[in-house]
C-alpha cells in the first residue's frame, strides 16, 4: 500500500505564511500543499475555509469568498479553482475530529467541533435521526473552518462606558452575525476578568457559560483564548442550565453568555439579577428598535435591565461599535468613532 | 565408541530442541491472542467509556499491553500523533506490518486485525461497540483453532524432533 506523506510538512518554516499549524494539520495533505503556498497577505484575512464535495476550494475573507486553484492562485473566478473530492472532506474530516468520532458525539449533533487553538469547524451532512433527536451526522458533505482570531485588546478603550467605579454594568451586545460579537464579548470578558489597572478596576470573578464552545474554545479542557485570570467556564452546556449551575456552585459576580434568546434563558437570567449577579450576554439585531420587537427581549428591555447596550456594526470595518446606549435611559452614550454624547443630550 | 554415542545424544538433543521451538510457536500465537483479546478491551473501555481521543488512547494501551503486542499500538500512536496525513486505518496497517514478523500471529490473525482497523475511530461509540464485539467473537474464534493447533500440532511437532533425531541416528549407526 502506498501512503502519502506530507512532504511539505516538515519543511515548513520555508512556507511560512502565517497560516496556523493546528489548521494546516486538520486539512488533507492535498489541501496542505496548496495552503502552504499561499501569499501570507491573504492568510491574514482569511476568515473561513470551505470545503464542500466536488465544488470549489475557496475561503472567505474581507466579506466576500475567493476561489483558489490547484496551484495556489486566488481569484475570483471559480472555472479556475481546485474542486474538493469526496476524499479531502472524507479526510478533512477524519483530522478534525481526531480520528475519534466517538469522542465528539456531542459536538457532531451540535453541528461543529472545536479544534486546538480555539478554531470552530461547521459540519454538513445527511443526518441520522432516532427517537426525534440527531444521532449523529454521517456521509459528511462540507465543512466551514472558522479561523479563530482572538484580538486582545478590541474593548480595553470602551470598558470605561461599562464600569463604574469598580461596579460592572448588565450589558447587551447587539450585533448581526460575523461582526465580531463574540470577540468582543470575549475581549470583555478577558478585561472583567483580569482587571484594569488603568481604571483602577481589580477584576471580577466571572463564570462564562459556553454552549456552542465559541466564547472560550475549550479543547480537552483547555481555554484556547485568552479569556482572564478569574474565569470559570462551563463548556457545551445549555445557557439556561448552566446559568444555574454557575450561580450555585462557582459564585461568580459576573455571568457572561452567548446568543440569548430563549425564554428560558431570559427566566435563568431572571434568576442570575436576583441572586445580585451581573450579566453579560449577546443578541443577533441591527438596532435598539429592532430587537425591542422580540417577544423575549421585550420586557428585559423595557426594564431596563440592562444598563449598557452596545450596538455593532460591520462598517466601515468588521468589529466597529456603532454606538453604546444607556439602556435605563434609553440615551446615547456613544457613537461612532466613540464620540462621547453625553455632554450634548445633557445640556 | 564414546564419541559415536556422544554424538547421537547431541543429535538427538539438537532435534528434541529444533522441534520443541516449533511446538512453541504454536503456543506463542495462542498466548499472543489472548494478549490482544485483553488489550481490545483496555482500548474498548477508552474508547466507549472514557471516550479518550484515539492517539492518546493508543498510547496509554501500549503502555498497558504484554510486551509480545504492545508495540503494535505504540506504532499507530507514533504513526496519528505526528499528523503527517495517515489515515487511522492506513496507520493501523502499517503499525501490522511493521511488527508481523515479530509476533506468532498467522496470516488469517494479520486479516481480522486489518478488518478491524477499517472502523476504528470512525464511528459513534454505538457502532465501535459492534466493531469490538465482533473482533472478540473473531478472537475467540482464533484462539479456539490456535488451542486446537497447540494440542495436535504442537505434540506432533515435539514428538518429530525426537524422533526425527533417534532416525538419524540409527541410519548413521
Amino acid at each position: 500500500m502506498e501512503i502519502q506523506k506530507d512532504k511539505n510538512f516538515k519543511n515548513r518554516q520555508f512556507f511560512n505564511n502565517g497560516l496556523k499549524k493546528e489548521i494546516l494539520e486538520s486539512l488533507p495533505i492535498q489541501l496542505r500543499e496548496i495552503f502552504i503556498r499561499l501569499p501570507s497577505e491573504s492568510i491574514k484575512d482569511m476568515e473561513e475555509i470551505r470545503l464542500r464535495n466536488g465544488k470549489p476550494l475557496m475561503f472567505f475573507a474581507k466579506n466576500q469568498d475567493f476561489f483558489i486553484s490547484k496551484n495556489s492562485k486566488i481569484s475570483k473566478d471559480p472555472s479556475q479553482s481546485y474542486l474538493v473530492t469526496k476524499e479531502d472532506v472524507h479526510k478533512a474530516y477524519e483530522l478534525i475530529t481526531d480520528y475519534s468520532v466517538y469522542a465528539l458525539e456531542e459536538e457532531i449533533k451540535n453541528g461543529f467541533v472545536t479544534l486546538k487553538g480555539g478554531h470552530r469547524v461547521g459540519i454538513c451532512g445527511t443526518s441520522v435521526i432516532n427517537n426525534n433527536k440527531i444521532k449523529t451526522i454521517k456521509d459528511i458533505s462540507g465543512l466551514n473552518i472558522r479561523i479563530s482570531k482572538q484580538k486582545i485588546g478590541v474593548s480595553d478603550h470602551i470598558m470605561n462606558y461599562l464600569l463604574d467605579q469598580g461596579i460592572f454594568y448588565n450589558t447587551l451586545i447587539v450585533s448581526p452575525p460575523q461582526c465580531g460579537k463574540t470577540t468582543l464579548l470575549r475581549d470583555i470578558i478577558r478585561n472583567l476578568s483580569n482587571g484594569m489597572p488603568s481604571l483602577g478596576f481589580r477584576g471580577l470573578k466571572i463564570g462564562v457559560v459556553d454552549e456552542r464552545s465559541e466564547i472560550c474554545g475549550v479543547y480537552q479542557g483547555i481555554a484556547q483564548n485568552d479569556i482572564g485570570i478569574r474565569t470559570d467556564i462551563l463548556n457545551a452546556c445549555p445557557k439556561a442550565q448552566g446559568m444555574m449551575m454557575l450561580i450555585r456552585s462557582m459564585s461568580p459576580q459576573v455571568i457572561a453568555t452567548d446568543e440569548i434568546g430563549k425564554i428560558e434563558d431570559i427566566y435563568a437570567l431572571e434568576e442570575a439579577l436576583h441572586a445580585g449577579i451581573k450579566l453579560i450576554t449577546t443578541v443577533h439585531g441591527t438596532s435598539m428598535e429592532e430587537i425591542e420587537k422580540r417577544k423575549n427581549l421585550e420586557y428585559l428591555l423595557s426594564e431596563g435591565i440592562f444598563e449598557r447596550i452596545i450596538i455593532l456594526s460591520n462598517h466601515p470595518k468588521v468589529g466597529t461599535i456603532k454606538m453604546i446606549i444607556d439602556g435605563t435611559t434609553k440615551k446615547i452614550i456613544i457613537t461612532y468613532p466613540l464620540k462621547d454624547r453625553r455632554n450634548v443630550f445633557d445640556h | 565408541m564414546i564419541i559415536k554415542i556422544l554424538c547421537s545424544i547431541l543429535i538427538v538433543l539438537s532435534s528434541s530442541i529444533i522441534g520443541y521451538l516449533y511446538s512453541f510457536r504454536y503456543l506463542q500465537r495462542l498466548q499472543q491472542l489472548k494478549d490482544l483479546y485483553i488489550s481490545f478491551q483496555l482500548l474498548e473501555t477508552e474508547i466507549t467509556y472514557v471516550a479518550t481521543p484515539l492517539v492518546i488512547a493508543m498510547e496509554k494501551i501500549g503502555s498497558q499491553s504484554n510486551q509480545s503486542i504492545h508495540q503494535i499500538f505504540k506504532d499507530v500512536h507514533k504513526i496519528l500523533s505526528k499528523r503527517i496525513g495517515y489515515s487511522v486505518d492506513e496507520a493501523w496497517n502499517q503499525a501490522i506490518e511493521n511488527n508481523f514478523n515479530r509476533t506468532a500471529l498467522t496470516q488469517e490473525d494479520k486479516e481480522i486485525l486489518i478488518d478491524f482497523g477499517k472502523n476504528l475511530g470512525r464511528t459513534d461509540q454505538e457502532n465501535q461497540m459492534k466493531n469490538f464485539k465482533w473482533i472478540y467473537l473473531q478472537l475467540q474464534k482464533h484462539q479456539q483453532n490456535a488451542d486446537e493447533l497447540k494440542n495436535k500440532n504442537g505434540k506432533l511437532c515435539k514428538s518429530m524432533g525426537i524422533l526425527a533425531g533417534l532416525a538419524i541416528v540409527i541410519i548413521l549407526i
